[in-house]
């Protein structure tokens, strides 16, 4: 089987769990606190992140249910089985589209705050092209090396941003939080999509599951790996909305560093933690970017039956010439909304319908 | 290097004059007699980014804004224009840490960090070492960092920011600067004697300890001193027939440090009671002034009426929002203060009992 030239181990559920949740950090952790704040507008953005997240659990359990039925088959085969082989191609094809545009908008997100915060004077062409050359030398090593790599990062990511996130307690105000559904809860519900979309990253689960050891328990990593990030991000709104008020994160543009840039130990002697924060949340960035570059040209190799070598070495160009499209800052958050609804499309809506389909199609056949 | 910043009004209109207080890295490492630590550039424009790309012309050292500490604004500059056009190049550039402390100045700016030090040392960062004094003294507001500025600013939040004068040799914190929330301006001014007072009426985050209440005892005539160690302020909105009004409670400890009347002692529980009465009734008097003031004179809630009422009636405050300050000089306040003594320190009485 093909699939089988990708991978020389299978899998753990902790690793899947980790892949997951490392995919879904990255550009959201920046942004979620302004997009939430100007959707929701009321200082209960966290409630509505809680819903989001839930919400996403939910999606991700059925894209591991969809998998299960096809043990050992990723999307890209079992989307052709469950609707024939024209509109399975259709799917990968416009799946594979769906990963290079979030691929693109990590890395243009990740240029744009490099170059705000560290390097102003090198041009972003510079450092996308650095960003990409490693994580198409990682992509190239093949699946285990990424997940690997992925388990390994994860916990020092995940630590290095709660220690920072929490530090931002001094400038911390309860009283920007309250008061508790000033508006009632129609703007809560009304602000999911932003909450939501944070989350993309989880349909990676959807390929995940084929190569794990037990694929019974792809449930149980795919609610492992959202859950860690529903605390980050709930650790974070909290904090940016408690210190900032929620009418002032909408007006700025990187609320999440702002935050951690003014955080200061008496006498100003600790200063500088976003060197940290941003430390980690590039190799964030990084990890999303991979597992997205991976599944791009996975996509195209089940497709078309070429080795996977060929579309990695393709996308270069694709990925990076693409991502200077958007030709300002704005462009590029329109990018990213575009990537929500999309993932709406790809990550909620057509799992869902796949597995109704199945379903239908097959009863309930026992799973393997 | 730029540690400091003086923002003032030129003499044509709009017009900024810039002062940036460079470290003299070159010969401030020798310690000789006559070579200044520092150097002040001045340069003028019509808005803060050109004026500060104007500084490259006049110095090889073009100026570095990550270690700036203080921006002090000229109380011409703060009186006629809008604060939040004044702070946004600021608050946008990447340089600029968003915990710079905002200091307004009475006059010029400029005066500032100018003015000689007997310690010789930098003016701005003398100030900046100044502005945290609070833990110390009350007769300053806590210090806001242009951060915060930017918040209350967006917010439509009036506030108070620390003022400085100078003086013959030397600079002294002298008070505060109210700054109106819907105007964004500087509209008025708290002596430091006011701002003792209005302390206790803030909510104190940080820096509850300091400051002290002095009252002339009813009897001797003598001054007894209170030093405070912990604030706590509660705001209650109530409602009654429909007619907003509030309640501050003002709870404050500490310490009777000093007593000069020779029949004292403190030994004695009365004693420390019929202090406490006189305390309490001089911050009640004291705070109610001041919150007159503050709703009468100049129509500005700094104190944080309005986030009580958000949080305790979101309904009325969403009415009375768009004119908050104008609304809120019409509400009837009371305030209840309370002190109490928890210990007098080492000697309790001057004369041994007989």
């Amino acid at each position: 089987m093909v699939l089988e030239n990708h991978f020389s181990e299978k899998f753990t559920t902790a690793q899947v769990a980790s892949g997951v949740a490392s995919t879904i950090f990255g550009a959201g952790i920046v942004t979620l606190p302004r997009s939430a704040g100007e959707a929701i507008g009321t200082p209960d953005v966290w409630m509505s992140l809680l819903f989001g997240g839930t919400i996403c659990i939910a999606l991700g359990i059925v894209c591991a249910k969809l998998c299960q039925r096809y043990p050992g088959l990723t999307f890209y085969d079992y989307s052709s089985q469950v609707t024939g082989k024209l509109i399975g191609s259709v799917l990968t094809i416009c799946f594979v589209i769906y990963c290079l545009l979030v691929a693109t908008y990590e890395l243009r997100m990740n240029a744009e705050v490099v170059r705000h915060y560290l390097l102003q004077r090198t041009p972003i062409e510079f450092t996308t092209f650095c960003f990409m050359l490693i994580s198409v030398y990682l992509v190239l090593g093949g699946l285990n090396p990424i997940v690997r790599l992925l388990e390994l990062l994860l916990p020092v990511t995940t630590i290095v941003l709660f220690v920072v996130m929490l530090l931002g307690y001094r400038n911390f105000e309860l009283e920007n939080l309250r008061p508790l559904l000033s508006e009632g809860i129609s703007p809560v519900l009304k602000g999911l999509h932003s909450t939501a979309t944070p989350f993309i990253g989880f349909e990676t689960i959807l390929f995940f599951t084929a190569f794990m050891r037990t694929s019974r328990d792809a449930s149980k990593a795919v609610v492992v790996g959202i859950a860690i990030p529903i605390m980050i991000y709930l650790c974070t709104l909290l904090i940016v909305i408690g210190t900032l008020s929620v009418q002032a994160v909408k007006t700025l543009t990187w609320p999440t560093i702002e935050v951690i840039r003014s955080i200061e130990f008496p006498g100003a002697f600790f200063t500088n933690f976003e060197i940290l924060f941003i430390t980690v949340w590039v190799i964030e960035m990084f990890t999303t970017f991979v597992v997205f570059y991976f599944l791009a040209s996975l996509g195209m190799n089940q497709l078309f039956r070429t080795p996977i070598k060929y579309f990695h070495y393709g996308f270069f160009p694709v990925v990076y010439f693409l991502s200077f499209y958007p030709s300002n800052l704005d462009e590029a958050f329109q990018l990213g909304d575009i990537v929500g609804y999309l993932a709406m499309v790809f990550a909620g809506a057509i799992p869902l319908i796949l597995l109704i389909i199945s379903y239908l199609k097959d009863g309930s056949r026992v799973e393997k | 290097m730029v540690v400091g910043l003086a923002i003032d009004k030129g003499k044509k209109k709009g017009e900024i004059i810039l002062t940036n207080q460079f470290v003299n890295t070159i010969e401030g490492t020798k310690e000789e007699p006559g070579v200044s630590n520092y150097y002040n550039i001045k340069t003028t424009g019509g808005a803060m980014m050109e004026t500060v790309k104007n500084v490259s012309n006049l110095t090889d050292n073009s100026p570095y804004y990550t270690h700036l500490k203080v921006i002090v604004i000229g109380e011409e500059v703060a009186a006629t224009t809008n604060l939040m056009e004044i702070t946004n190049w600021f608050l946008r550039h990447h340089e600029l840490r968003r915990t710079i402390q905002i200091i307004i100045a009475k006059g010029k700016a400029e005066k500032i960090l100018t003015s000689k030090l007997e310690k010789r040392t930098i003016p701005a960062v003398e100030l900046w070492g100044m502005t945290q004094n609070i833990r110390e003294t009350k007769k300053m507001p806590r210090f806001v960092t242009l951060g915060e500025m930017g918040i209350k600013m967006t917010d439509e939040m009036s506030f108070l920011v620390q003022s400085v004068v100078p003086l013959q040799q030397g600079l002294k914190m002298a008070g505060a600067a109210v700054i109106s929330g819907k105007e964004r301006k500087l509209i008025g001014w708290l002596t430091d004697e006011e701002m003792n007072w209005a302390n206790f009426l803030v909510n104190q985050r940080k820096g509850k300890e300091g400051g002290v209440i002095k009252v002339l005892d009813e009897k001797t005539k003598k001054p007894i001193v209170y030093n405070n160690q912990n604030i706590k302020r509660k705001i209650v909105v109530s409602r009654k027939n429909g007619d907003l009004s509030f309640l501050v409670k003002v709870y404050t400890e500490g310490y009777l440090l000093e007593d000069w009347s020779l029949t004292e002692n403190s030994f004695e529980n009365n004693y420390i009671r019929t202090v406490e009465k006189q305390l309490t009734a001089e911050l009640k008097k004291q705070t109610t002034s001041v919150l007159n003031k503050m709703q009468k004179k100049l129509k500005a809630d700094v104190f944080g009426f309005r986030t009580q009422l958000r949080i305790d009636d979101y309904p009325t405050w969403k009415k009375l929002k768009t004119n908050w300050d104008t609304e809120f000089s019409k509400i009837p306040i009371e305030v209840q203060a309370e002190v109490k003594i928890l210990e007098f320190g080492g000697k309790g009485n001057k004369l041994p009992k007989r």
